[in-house]
């Protein structure tokens, strides 16, 4: 009984770190333009699907497709800031509501016109398998994804931190027309921005693909809960994003272990409800 | 050094500068006064770039700047501390400053740019790892005019630099303002604190409801009875 309790535990733990890193790009866009990218989840979707057809067509394993898949969702982001977000971003927030939400549409719709509602899964990885750790079991996929999670999210911290462009992104989110004054182009950092939030989401989905199935509404489970930990560390904050990754990762598996698996997502959902009634600039957030 | 010729400025469609003229001439303190809500800050932020006229024409230093992007027009000398300071509240005092020397790389010019400002703030010097936003009010507003400077402007635009600190520091700011000028900067001073502007202006424009009503020197307008009666309560 003890030993099923740890085994929970960990893989909450380790579904978190990818919650993290799907919300730090959702967060990093929200806070640097006040842009809810509903979108967020099919990004993911995409980058899954990239994955997948390295594998099928290539042969190549997920692990090694994902600098790949990574720079192809790069470019993606960038792509998308500038045909479908620069023309809308000082619209009022109904029409980039509408916006992002058409592209979840728009790749959902070519998803499934190009690949049909199959589910599919690469059979067999690098990394399939379990490991036994101190007497807890897990799949290596699932540990592989969960280090790469943490090690994209560290990453990404210390750029905002420690770099002299993730010094302008951090000053563009926190003040456009100072930051204007600065010399800072606040455009290309809008732009830099969808770059790297899209690309950490794709960096996510290639790992997950390889342990999870990929079809054309994978996204939107994911999205849920990235929103969640959104909402919950704090909107625009990364390390919010990360503490709130691993809580809102721990409710869901916990829920499921201890109550019903069936209403996981109910507890979770209880959780954001209390953290917006209680603390709504989520524990880091700006308020 | 710069010349503003007739520009119209305005906020979705409603103008609030109407066919403004001035000119700076190099090594000058010059004022813009006038009441809150004449249209003293949308001037300036016409000048560097955050807002574009929509007529007339702002030439810097024999360069027209009318429709430039702010972001370039920094990078020709002109520096604005704009209204209520703007720092970056969750950054370090020190980031602050770096931020303001972002347009170079050379490690060299950004550290001499930091001990400049540290020899006219020290006090931002012991303050370096502070968040900016746990800083008094005073010393907020010499971040932000270290900020403006640590781009090496040739022209400097401070608005009300005075705004929401302690008396007795104005009188230091304004001393700072002299200070800056010495060191051969060009200033743009907008201000509600007239005395003190006049006091250190060497010409100065009173700017009411978005036009200029009267322009002079800062002894002439200091004079001038526009000027004792709606500012000076003489």
């Amino acid at each position: 009984m003890e030993g099923v309790f740890t085994q929970t535990l960990v893989s909450g733990i380790l579904i978190g770190f990818i919650y993290a890193l799907i919300a730090v790009g959702l967060t990093m866009i929200f806070g640097m333009m006040d842009i809810v990218n509903f979108a967020h989840g099919e990004y993911l979707m995409v980058a899954m699907y990239f994955a997948y057809w390295f594998f099928v067509l290539f042969g190549m394993d997920p692990l090694f497709s994902l600098p790949l898949v990574t720079v192809l969702l790069f470019l993606l982001g960038v792509i998308t800031y500038y045909i479908f977000i620069r023309p809308i971003i000082s619209a009022p927030m109904l029409s980039q509501i509408f916006v992002t939400f058409g592209i979840l549409i728009l790749l959902r719709g070519v998803a499934q016109y190009l690949w049909n509602a199959d589910y599919r899964m690469i059979p067999q990885t690098l990394t399939s398998g379990n490991v036994s750790i101190f007497g807890v079991y897990t799949g290596v996929s699932q540990l592989i994804a969960a280090a790469g999670a943490v090690i994209c999210n560290g990453l990404i911290f210390w750029f905002l931190k420690s770099t002299k462009l993730g010094m302008a992104l951090e000053a563009v989110s926190e003040d456009k027309e100072a930051a204007r004054l600065m010399g800072i182009n606040s455009d290309r950092m809008f732009a830099l921005a969808w770059g790297i939030g899209i690309a950490t989401v794709g960096v996510a989905g290639g790992l997950l693909s390889s342990f999870y199935y990929v079809f054309p509404e994978v996204g939107s489970n994911f999205c849920l809960m990235a929103f969640v930990v959104v909402a919950l560390g704090g909107f625009g904050s990364v390390p919010g994003a990360f503490i709130a990754g691993i809580i809102v990762g721990l409710v869901e598996v916990l829920s499921g272990y201890l109550i019903a698996p069936s209403l996981k997502f109910m507890f979770v959902l209880f959780l954001y409800l209390g953290v917006v009634f209680i603390r709504p600039q989520g524990f880091m957030g700006r308020k | 050094m710069l010349s503003v010729e007739k520009i119209k400025l305005g906020y979705n469609n409603i103008p609030v500068i109407h066919d403004v003229s001035f000119r700076v001439e190099k090594g000058e303190i010059v004022s813009l006064i006038g009441g809150n809500g004449n249209g003293k800050s949308t001037i300036l932020k016409g000048l560097s770039g955050i807002m574009h006229p929509s007529s007339g024409s702002i030439v810097f230093n024999g360069q027209d700047i009318t429709t430039a992007e702010a972001h370039k027009v920094v990078a020709l000398g002109m520096s604005h501390v704009p209204e209520g300071r703007r720092l970056f509240p969750s950054l370090s005092v020190y980031k602050n400053l770096l931020l303001g020397a972002y347009l170079t790389d050379d490690k060299n010019v950004i550290h001499d740019r930091l001990e400049y400002v540290y020899s006219i703030f020290p006090i931002l010097k012991d303050r370096g790892q502070q968040k900016a936003s746990t800083l008094s009010g005073g010393e907020q507003q010499m971040v932000a005019i270290g900020r403006g400077l640590m781009s090496k402007p040739r022209f400097l635009m401070l608005d009300e630099p005075s705004w929401g600190i302690a008396p007795k520091l104005v009188e230091k700011i304004f001393e700072v303002i002299e200070e800056i000028r010495k060191d051969g900067v060009t200033i743009l001073l907008v201000e509600q604190d007239v005395q003190e502007a006049l006091d250190i202006s060497d010409r100065a424009y009173v700017i009411q409801t978005g036009r200029v009503a009267l322009e002079g020197t800062g002894k002439e307008l200091l004079s001038s009875e526009l000027i004792q009666k709606s500012f000076l309560g003489l």
